[in-house]
């Protein structure tokens, strides 16, 4: 075994083998100890049987330091090759080295690693889908802009339009008519080649002479539309129109100013569509003192069939060739008028009456005036009453007495004609 | 065009002695559509005969016209 002053080598030789053989040197300074010591193993490995202690700390198998590795899996000779290849001057980290400020790195085409240097002032890193670069960002010019003006697309690439019809303040946003046609927003279902459906639509339908419909339509995906609005041309009356523009197809207007205050329903009736409503009077001044309603509540126009009895229903064998009523009812006043041609007055004998009335008497107060008579005798005035609720008794009136007398069935002939009139209230 | 009609009882009006006021409703029709409409009335006094009211004029009049009513109402009459 050589030995020498620092350094000490020893060559193993398995006893009986020729190839088996080591050489072991340690080296080291230091007189009588070995510091900064090197043990250099030729070949082999190293099987250490007992424990590692170093500073007097034990190293064992366990030790985290050897299990670094220990969750590594499929690592093979051929990544440790690669590792051991990267040095200090391996390109991809002579890359990094040299990497200048504002460059990027980026796989190139050949799918190594590259620098994208720094673009110039204003580019913007784009890509083509497959590969990077640095390029001239795209402007967008806004044609027509001005303060408060919204923005809009105009069909051509970065192109925009600054709207002079359409600003927005921060606080009122304005649509402003051109002064030759209308401006107008639109809530609509759908926009399709024959126009927009089911929209509520504002619009200002402006005139170059500076007058102004403003109006809110609305209309459905058949085509009905309504319109509420103001006609300019009609001293700013206030209408509401039906398919139709405003002026040509008004349903209701409410006059202003010089024109009145006047409510006019252009077409179709006022109809009132509840029971005991109507029209109510009562700001009318100095009402009546027996005054009971001021409301109108009811109009009816009819017809009824006056009949005749004899006694309270006698109508044996009454027939006749007309019998013919109308009536007027306004409120609770009814005016009736009817007339009847007997072709047989019967043989049922009493008091003449009439019965037949549309409606009940109120009171039995009421008129009945004999419009004309023929083959009816009496004595110098024919009259009758409204006997409650629903018939008329006819009176015979001499001039003689001035006693009113009942007019029988023995007045009457078989072709006797009465035509006459009766009012009264319900 | 069609033009149809049809008369319905529109209207019964029942008051307190019993006298039940009818409306009927002439209507004038052209493609279903109500083009013209008239009204006719008269009054049933308790006591009428009810066969040649409408059913539900009938049905009223057998309910409201009791004995009492209708001799209330003659005696009224008289």
């Amino acid at each position: 075994m050589a030995n020498s002053a620092f350094d000490h080598t020893a060559a193993i030789t398995v006893p009986g083998s020729s190839t088996n053989t080591g050489v072991v040197t340690w080296s080291g300074t230091g007189a009588n100890t070995f510091s900064d010591s090197t043990v250099l193993v030729s070949g082999g490995n190293i099987t250490i049987p007992g424990t590692i202690t170093f500073g007097g700390t034990q190293i064992t198998s366990t030790a985290a330091e050897l299990n670094l590795l220990d969750g590594v899996s499929g690592l093979v000779q051929a990544d440790l090759t690669k590792l051991a290849a990267i040095d200090a001057t391996a390109a991809e980290i002579n890359l990094l080295d040299a990497l200048d400020r504002g460059s990027i790195l980026y796989g190139n085409a050949s799918g190594a690693t590259a620098v994208l240097g720094q673009g110039s002032n204003g580019q913007v890193l784009t890509s083509d889908g497959t590969d990077i670069s640095w390029a001239a960002a795209s402007g967008t010019t806004i044609n027509n802009n001005a303060d408060n003006r919204v923005i809009t697309g105009s069909g051509t690439a970065n192109t925009l339009n600054g709207e002079s019809g359409l600003t927005f303040d921060g606080r009122l946003l304005s649509l402003i008519g051109d002064g030759g046609g209308y401006s107008a927003v639109y809530i609509h279902q759908t926009s399709t080649s024959s126009g927009r459906k089911a929209f509520l639509r504002l619009r200002t339908e402006s005139s170059a002479g500076g007058a102004a419909d403003p109006e809110i339509s609305f209309e459905t995906n058949g085509g009905t539309s309504w319109q509420v609005g103001i006609d300019n041309s009609q001293s700013d009356r206030f209408v509401i129109a039906n398919t139709g523009d405003i002026g040509t197809s008004d349903k209701i207007r409410f006059d202003t100013g010089a024109a009145g205050s006047d409510v006019t329903v252009v077409a179709g009736n006022l109809v009132i569509g509840t029971a005991g409503k109507g029209i109510d009077f009562s700001a009318q001044s100095s009402p009546a003192s027996g005054m009971t309603s001021e409301l109108l509540d009811h109009y009816e126009e009819g017809t009824w069939t006056p009949t005749l009895t004899f006694g309270a229903s006698g109508n044996t064998g009454i027939t006749y060739s007309a019998q013919v009523g109308t009536y007027t009812k306004i409120g609770r006043y009814v005016s009736c008028q009817g007339r009847f041609t007997l072709t047989s007055k019967g043989s049922s004998s009493g008091n003449a009456r009439i019965h037949g009335l549309p409606f009940a008497v109120a009171g039995g107060i009421g008129d009945f005036t004999i419009n004309y008579g023929y083959k009816v005798t009496f004595g110098d005035m024919m009259n009758g009453y409204v006997v409650g609720p629903n018939q008329i008794h006819l009176m015979n009136i001499p001039a003689s007495n001035g006693v009113a007398a009942y007019l029988f069935n023995t007045h009457f002939s078989n072709d006797s004609f009465l035509n006459f009139s009766v009012s009264y209230s319900v | 065009m069609a033009l149809t009609e049809d008369t319905i009882v529109d209207s019964i009006d029942v008051l307190p002695n019993g006298l039940i006021q009818v409306r009927k409703a002439n209507r004038v029709f052209r493609d279903e559509v109500e083009i013209s409409k008239s009204y006719h009335r008269h009054v049933v006094a308790p006591g009428d005969d009810l066969s040649k009211e409408d059913s539900r004029v009938a049905d009223i009049g057998a309910v409201v016209h009791t004995a009492e009513v209708i001799a209330a109402y003659k005696a009224a009459q008289e």
